[in-house]
């Protein structure tokens, strides 16, 4: 049985999205950069107006009764006040090597959603019924022009971090 | 009451023993206070704690060491404890006996522990020791309650409801037990309540009748339940109950609230540093080195993930059902 919850709140947010970005945060907790082309963290937040803030959310089904972790995304005015602490990886205009791969970033990059799936069961006997679970778990930012993408994928493993990694 | 030599050996035998304040599983059994044991360690391989038969026994002990009434649902943490100590996971058996949520034992719940096993070992009656220090012995009818008893059906006049003793239903009020659902015999002798309250007092050896009263006294209960100092638990076998796998993930779940999840969590991550952050939908995440990690979230509901290694699968995320 396949359960569909591709939320269409998020779907709607994404569609109707403009991108005018001026900046990339990443928040300080659980924030790791394992290579040249991969960030980590709790949250990125895109920064502009208005920035566009992805997270890992938590989400439970009743039947099975499962929690499963959908990207979080959510439209923020720049002013609002937020109590996190933030660092900033990438700036428009910026010159490090990181930057320079992204700088499509600041312009018009087109925005979809990732699907995920996921097999799941109502227990563990052999009887028990099956679930193919459909969600979206990413954001995938990319250049109309062909000089990049940037995937933004959500996961629990076994910390609730986004990745962002460049590929070009 | 003048204390018999036989009486004071045994007394400074109880002193003598380290003191265990908490349910601990050793190779004599299942043990509590000053090395008295509730249920023994059956030989054989693999070696087992003998709880079944015991209940009794064990609840009378436990009742007398807290002075208050143990819920007979604490058999059931028992007996997972035990499932856990025979299949080698000598942590989660610990785990199990935590989450039965006793207080910690001081020396004169010891003390009483050591003398009531002396007491039954010597064959009083579990009911009437209960009584004769003023404790309830619900939980130990409780014990013999049979749910799928038959009941006269409803319509059947006063008797409607009652517990009967044959499928019938029938009109014969000869089977029936009067009006309550839990039966309360048993072993009390209430034909001559007095006389036996002093044998069974003086059973107990040297309570003078003011330590009685104090004995009578509740103990408070924990607000935290109480585990003992783990290493961190298996990652080959999962904790809760009703496991549902959802991709690289199971599902479970167990009874208890924030007070619970608190205790397992900080008993499983005993010795490592813990980071506290709050999530964008402000929840409160608790995480220690090895990735576990406590959400309590906003609508109140707590989780516990933990890696694990079974079946491809990486991780347990246990929720907590509530009391």
């Amino acid at each position: 049985m396949i359960i569909n919850q591709l939320d269409e709140a998020t779907k709607s947010l994404v569609e109707n999205f403009v991108p005018r970005w001026t900046e990339v945060r990443a928040r300080k907790s659980r924030f790791s950069k394992p290579d040249a082309s991969t960030i980590k963290s709790l949250a990125i937040m895109l920064v502009g107006e208005p920035s566009l803030e992805c997270w890992v959310r938590s989400r439970d089904l009743d039947k099975p009764r499962i929690e499963y972790f959908p990207i979080g995304l959510e439209c923020r005015d720049p002013m609002d006040p937020d109590t996190f602490e933030w660092i900033t990886i990438a700036r428009k205009g910026g010159t490090s090597e990181f930057e320079r791969k992204i700088q499509w970033l600041f312009e018009r990059p087109s925005l979809h959603l990732l699907k995920s799936e996921e097999k799941c069961a109502d227990g563990m006997e052999p009887e028990a019924q099956q679930y193919l679970l459909r969600f979206y778990g990413g954001l995938e930012i990319s250049d109309p022009k062909g000089r990049g993408s940037l995937p933004i994928t959500a996961s629990d493993m076994t910390d609730f971090i986004v990745t962002m990694r460049v590929t070009i | 009451m003048q204390a018999s030599e036989g009486e004071n050996s045994f007394h400074e035998q109880i002193l003598r023993a380290p003191l265990h304040r908490t349910l601990r599983i050793t190779e004599a059994g299942l043990i509590l206070g000053r090395g008295t044991v509730l249920a023994r360690m059956t030989q054989g391989v693999p070696s087992h704690v003998g709880v079944d038969g015991e209940e009794e026994r064990i609840l009378t002990l436990l009742t007398v060491a807290f002075s208050k009434s143990i819920p007979v649902q604490l058999m059931g943490n028992l007996r997972h404890a035990a499932d856990q100590w025979s299949r080698g996971d000598k942590c989660l058996a610990h785990i199990h006996l935590a989450f039965a949520g006793l207080p910690y034992v001081d020396e004169d719940g010891a003390t009483r522990l050591a003398l009531a096993d002396e007491a039954l070992a010597k064959g009083l009656d579990p009911h009437a020791l209960l009584k004769a220090l003023g404790l309830d012995s619900t939980p130990l009818a409780a014990l013999k309650f049979d749910p799928n008893q038959p009941r006269v059906p409803a319509g059947s006049g006063p008797e409607s409801g009652r517990w009967t003793s044959d499928g019938s239903g029938s009109d014969s009020g000869a089977l029936l037990q009067t009006g309550r659902s839990i039966a309360t015999g048993g072993g009390h002798r209430e034909d001559k309540p007095d006389k036996n309250l002093e044998e069974e007092r003086g059973l107990l050896g040297s309570e003078s009748e003011q330590r009685e009263i104090e004995h009578i006294h509740p103990v408070a209960p924990a607000v935290v339940p109480v585990f003992p100092r783990l290493r961190p638990p298996s990652r080959s076998a999962l904790i809760g109950n009703n496991s549902k796998p959802a991709g690289s993930r199971f599902n479970t779940d167990l009874p208890g609230g924030l007070d619970e999840a608190t205790a397992l969590f900080e008993s499983m991550t005993q010795g490592q540093a813990i980071e506290k952050d709050i999530g964008k939908d402000g929840a409160t995440m608790l995480r220690a080195a090895d990735g576990t990690q406590l959400r309590i979230n906003v609508d109140g509901s707590i989780r516990i993930d933990r890696p694990i290694e079974i079946d491809g699968r990486k991780q347990e995320t246990i929720h907590f059902l509530g009391k």
